[in-house]
């Protein structure tokens, strides 16, 4: 593959997406996404958990969702820096088991080990950048990582903890709308004011931006990170219960695997067709039947489309934009091709959407932009981004004082100033809390901070200047002062849903001590993986090409050594045949070519 | 924070110019952005002064906040002497509130109009306390009064209708 080096500094973006993730970065001709082992960009978030220990990632893994749907993890993004009380509903859909660890967080329970959500995901982005790494024939390890624009902090910190995980050096987290909309207006002929619709396989964002001559400011975002893709297949699964009877409760999870596959499949099938029948194999009995309308299935996601609507008009509202004065409605996402979903928008803004992104695309090019600028790159684009909710102390009687509010531009501050109430109190307790209603009951709470050392003072004498500030990445960064003796107050921090320091520190050690392991690992499923794509291209190639009859057996002879090595498992045999099939397909590949030209000019007289 | 129009380098005056202030504010974002510099060291560096200039063009660039800001630094106890309103005007601020509260969703448009006709004119009468007068070069003591005043009394009609947009639990 061509190696080439993008710019002084080579950073990837990344888009860690629900269902996929897709590497980019900016080449000489400008933003490019890179591709998987099978040559396709998108690689599945899927990570599979072997009975002897080892891992499968992406397309291995995602294969294997029927075949082993409690050990076979996807959309683990939906569970990154949540506690397992908040993923009840979750839960119940779930084919694998997610339960409460430490402090409450979700974790994935394989066997006698509870995966933690980060761990998952890091074992994704260490694929995608071992995928990157091979594809540009350079090891990268700085990268720009997208989210939801509506991650909270703690899903924030969960994707960098996850990438440092991954033994990546995380420059920055990068909303996914604000990301696409930099992909959309890079080539600057699209000055103006955009809407940002982008739904996902499980977050829905929606941002509005002004593009002005280089500068890329985000005037308001709003969304849900619990709504997408994954919520219509599982409305979908619903109707397809309904109509054969089965029974949520009763299903195993091969069953309940089987039906959210013929769900995801329906729901493709139904985006072209107004109607179509479906087999369900459940593994047990005879196959089912059913037959969906898209009438039913738009029936059964009606409110969860009008709920993205709703966002939107809220969105625009805390714009102050009227939705008139849009100059461009720009889908993202892969759930924006639902056919209800984009009429919804188009009747909301009355205007056709944009279609000169790939939705499925945009975000990652869109990191890639962005990690150029970090590196240097481009220095006339200018970022402004916002913070997506408002952040609080708690104060007297559970209410929350409001210290910066939502939508506000990016790195954005505050401080604030606290005292003690009993003599030589030495520490001072902070809760900061997230969100926009008014009691902390209603609001996520970020985390305790603990100023602690304060000089021995009587009650209420000391003053300790707190500032609270919102950095680039939209994480929070707290620091104090006692302004009497101007002395640096210290401060721990116990976050409410995410890693401690320790845990982070203690899973790198343990990764590192697999990391041989792990290699070993991956360099057999690439080989699987290549030997598989191998066999798919060369049947296809063969029906094209007019090839003479003894170098079409030649060829169906080594395509069968291929398959026998990849059912023995004897990976050193494995790599002979497929080094034998490359070369002999190599050498066709001139005469595929000249057979098919010689058939056009058979043709053409 | 410092003084937010110090720190944008703009004229302490009420009627600062939109698109001028948005500029500064997009010169200076740029030069201090942490994205912008050519070191982490750097980046950490400007972080806080960042966070500032986005805070200060925040507060200036909305009127209400602006006019406080303003107040605040010609006459720091202004704004605490002015927050005692007239009985009056309490009892017909209650009214409103009440009014609205009995309001059936159909009227609330005609309720919303009439709130943000009000809110216009306090904001029209706050230009103009603080318009600094000709061939004067400050503003006089009555006029910072005058000007806190409006600002406090405008606040419940402010926080009223922000009450009818279900922006309040």
């Amino acid at each position: 593959m061509s190696s080439e080096s993008p710019s002084p500094r080579l950073v990837l973006g990344i888009d860690l997406g629900t269902t996929n993730s897709v590497a980019a970065v900016v080449g000489k001709k400008g933003p490019r996404v890179l591709p998987g082992p099978d040559g396709d960009p998108l690689i599945p978030s899927v990570v599979s958990f072997r009975e002897d220990g080892t891992m499968l990632v992406g397309r291995a893994a995602k294969d294997r969702v029927l075949e082993a749907p409690e050990r076979t993890i996807h959309s683990s993004k939906r569970l990154l820096g949540r506690s397992g009380a908040e993923l009840d509903e979750a839960r119940k859909t779930l084919p694998y088991p997610v339960e409460a660890g430490p402090r409450g967080l979700a974790r994935v329970r394989i066997d006698d080990r509870q995966i933690s959500p980060e761990e998952v995901a890091a074992q994704i982005l260490k694929d995608v950048k071992h995928n990157a790494s091979q594809a540009l024939g350079a090891d990268v390890s700085d990268v720009v990582v997208t989210v939801p624009a509506y991650f909270d902090d703690a899903q924030r910190q969960a994707t960098k903890d996850a990438a440092e995980l991954a033994g990546l050096n995380c420059l920055r987290v990068v909303n996914e709308p604000t990301a696409a909309s930099l992909a959309y207006g890079i080539d600057g002929s699209k000055d103006g004011t955009i809407l940002v619709y982008d739904l996902g396989g499980g977050t829905f964002d929606v941002s509005i931006l002004k593009i002005d001559d280089g500068v890329f400011r985000v005037l308001a975002t709003a969304g849900d990170t619990q709504l997408g893709g994954d919520d219509f297949d599982e409305r979908l699964a619903g109707v397809l219960r309904e109509k054969t009877g089965l029974k949520l409760e009763s299903e195993d999870p091969f069953a309940r695997q089987a039906i959210r596959r013929s769900a995801e499949a329906l729901k493709v099938q139904l985006g072209v067709e107004d109607a179509a029948t479906l087999e369900i194999d459940t593994g047990a009995g005879d196959p089912l039947r059913a037959a969906v309308t898209r009438a039913e299935f738009e029936g059964s996601i009606q409110d969860l489309v009008d709920r993205t609507i709703a966002q939107c008009r809220r969105a625009l509202k805390d714009a102050e934009i009227r939705v008139d004065e849009l100059d461009a409605v720009v889908l993202v996402g892969g759930s924006t091709r639902v056919p209800l979903v984009r009429s919804a928008i188009q009747d909301f803004s009355n205007r056709e959407p944009e279609d000169g992104v790939d939705p499925d695309l945009a975000v990652a090019l869109g990191a890639a932009i962005q990690a150029d600028i970090l590196a240097g790159g481009q220095r006339e684009l200018l970022l402004l981004d916002v913070v997506p909710l408002s952040l609080g102390i708690e104060t007297q009687g559970g209410v929350v004082s409001k210290l910066i509010l939502r939508n506000a531009t990016i790195p954005a501050s505050v401080t604030e100033e606290f005292s003690t109430q009993v003599d030589n109190q030495s520490g001072v307790q902070i809760n900061v809390y997230q969100g926009e209603r008014e009691r902390v009951e209603h609001c996520r709470k970020l985390g305790a901070f603990e100023l602690q050392g304060l000089p021995p003072m009587p009650a209420g004498l000391p003053r300790i200047a707190v500032t609270f500030l919102i950095d680039a990445d939209g994480l929070l960064r707290v620091s104090a002062k006692e302004t009497r003796t101007g002395k640096e107050a210290s401060i721990a921090i116990v976050p409410s849903f995410g890693l401690t320091r320790d845990e982070v520190s203690r899973m790198m050690n343990e990764s590192l001590e697999h990391a041989h392991s792990d290699m070993v690992d991956r360099s057999a499923i690439e080989l699987r993986n290549k030997a598989n794509a191998m066999v798919t291209g060369t049947r296809k190639a063969l029906d094209l090409a007019e090839l003479p009859p003894d170098q079409t057996w030649a060829v169906n002879k080594a395509v069968k050594s291929v398959e026998k090595h990849l059912e023995s498992g004897d990976l050193a045999a494995l790599e002979k045949a497929v080094e034998d099939l490359s070369s002999r397909t190599a050498q066709i590949a001139d005469d595929v070519v000249s057979s098919a030209v010689n058939k056009a000019l058979r043709e053409d007289s | 924070m410092p003084d937010p129009f110090e720190l944008l380098g703009v004229e302490p005056r009420f009627d600062l110019d939109p698109k001028a202030l948005e500029r500064r504010h997009l010169q200076l974002a740029r030069e201090l952005h942490p994205d912008h510099q050519d070191s982490p060291e750097a980046s950490a560096r400007v972080l806080q002064q960042s966070a500032d200039a986005n805070d200060a063009y925040r507060l200036l660039k909305n009127p209400w906040k602006r006019a406080r800001a303003l107040i605040e630094r010609l006459d720091a106890s202004a704004i605490e002497r002015n927050q005692k309103p007239e009985p009056a005007f309490l009892m017909e601020v209650m009214e409103i509130r009440e009014r609205i509260e009995d309001l059936a969703q159909s009227d609330e448009a005609s309720a919303r109009s009439e709130l943000e006709e009000r809110i216009d004119g306090y904001l029209r009468l706050l230009g103009e306390a603080l318009a600094i007068p000709p061939a004067s070069t400050d503003l006089s003591s009555s006029a910072i009064d005058q000007a806190a005043r409006l600002l406090h009394d405008a606040g419940y009609f402010r926080q009223a209708l922000a009450r009818l947009d279900g922006d309040l639990d």
